[in-house]
């Protein structure tokens, strides 16, 4: 049964593939305002003024807070569940990423996602069976329509139960 | 995050071949996890599996001894530790490639690596530097292999 919901499941990710779609509709962060910043900021270790303090990071000639890069991550939940629909048997797991970084992050900015299907694959893997592959291209732009990330992010999916027979 | 600073450290003299210094988290606890996911947003079932990161029953059923990591948590923590342990404020990493191929559970340290793999001067000034970058829990094999381009400002 779970092995048909994955077949299922890829095969409507490949009808999908090509079209253009607003990656975690609703569950993003699209305004970077500075206490999201800064939580983002904690989330990732980081305590250095320049993260936390608008004069420091000034003192540095940055025009806000300094906003780590992979903040994109909060404005596209996700690559592409939603829109494919991930049945209740199946687990997911990020199994690879790309990212390109074109531009700055800052306070103020307000971030947009568009994301597209760009491969469907199967692969075995000895540990979890037989797995289904998802890439997905994300594009991230700010309120100046300017490109300032991408990523190329590998969705793994696997029925739980075939997993948990394996253990 | 702990690195092992070499005194007068500078990326901008590295050479090709060279190692950077590790840097290392952990031993890893639940809190470390959250902290990144409550960041990201709350977590929960219905947000894209995230309990298996917190809850050792959802890892279970998910076909796993306990709770673990997330891949995209290693990759943002190389990102800070580029732009910040290894060069400076104004140090930018523009691309990363990682590829996660092994657990990271609680109670695990995650060792961050990186090696010099080329590097080149841009029109403006700014040192290009490709960098291969591994994470490593222990003595098994890398938990995640990848590369970084690091592009690192003019001198003054």
């Amino acid at each position: 049964m779970s092995m048909t919901a994955l077949r299922e499941t890829l095969e409507r990710a490949r009808s999908l593939m090509g079209q253009r779609y607003t990656p975690g509709e609703g569950k993003g962060i699209s305004e970077i305002t500075e206490f999201f910043a800064k939580d983002w900021s904690r989330g990732l270790e980081q305590f250095s003024d320049h993260y936390h303090d608008s004069e420091a990071a000034a003192a540095l000639g940055l025009r806000t807070l300094r906003v780590p890069p992979s903040f994109i991550q909060l404005v596209a939940r996700g690559p592409s569940y939603d829109v494919i629909g991930i049945p209740e048997e199946l687990v997911t797991l990020h199994g690879e990423s790309e990212y390109e970084f074109f531009a700055d992050l800052e306070v103020g900015d307000t971030l947009t996602a568009e994301a597209r299907i760009i491969d469907v694959t199967e692969k075995r893997s000895d540990r979890l069976g037989v797995m289904g592959v998802v890439v997905t291209l994300n594009e991230y732009r700010n309120q100046h329509g300017t490109v300032v990330a991408t990523h190329r992010w590998t969705s793994l999916m696997y029925s739980a139960a075939e997993a948990i027979s394996r253990l | 995050m702990n690195v092992d600073t070499e005194d007068g450290f500078e990326l901008r003299l590295t050479e090709v071949g060279d190692e950077l210094p590790t840097a290392s988290l952990g031993p890893l606890r639940i809190e470390h996890f959250c902290r990144y996911m409550f960041a990201c947003g709350v977590p929960g079932p219905e947000r894209d599996g995230g309990d298996v990161h917190y809850d050792m029953w959802a890892a279970a059923r998910a076909g796993f001894n306990d709770v673990f990591d997330m891949g995209a948590w290693r990759t943002a923590l190389f990102v800070e530790l580029a732009e910040n342990q290894w060069g400076g404020p104004h140090t930018r990493v523009t691309r990363i490639r990682n590829r996660y191929g092994g657990m990271v559970y609680r109670d695990d340290t995650l060792r961050f690596c990186g090696r010099v793999t080329a590097k080149e001067t841009a029109g403006d000034g700014s040192l290009v530097i490709d960098v291969d970058i591994w994470n490593e829990t222990g003595s098994g094999p890398p938990v995640t292999t990848g590369e970084m381009t690091i592009r690192v400002p003019p001198a003054g």
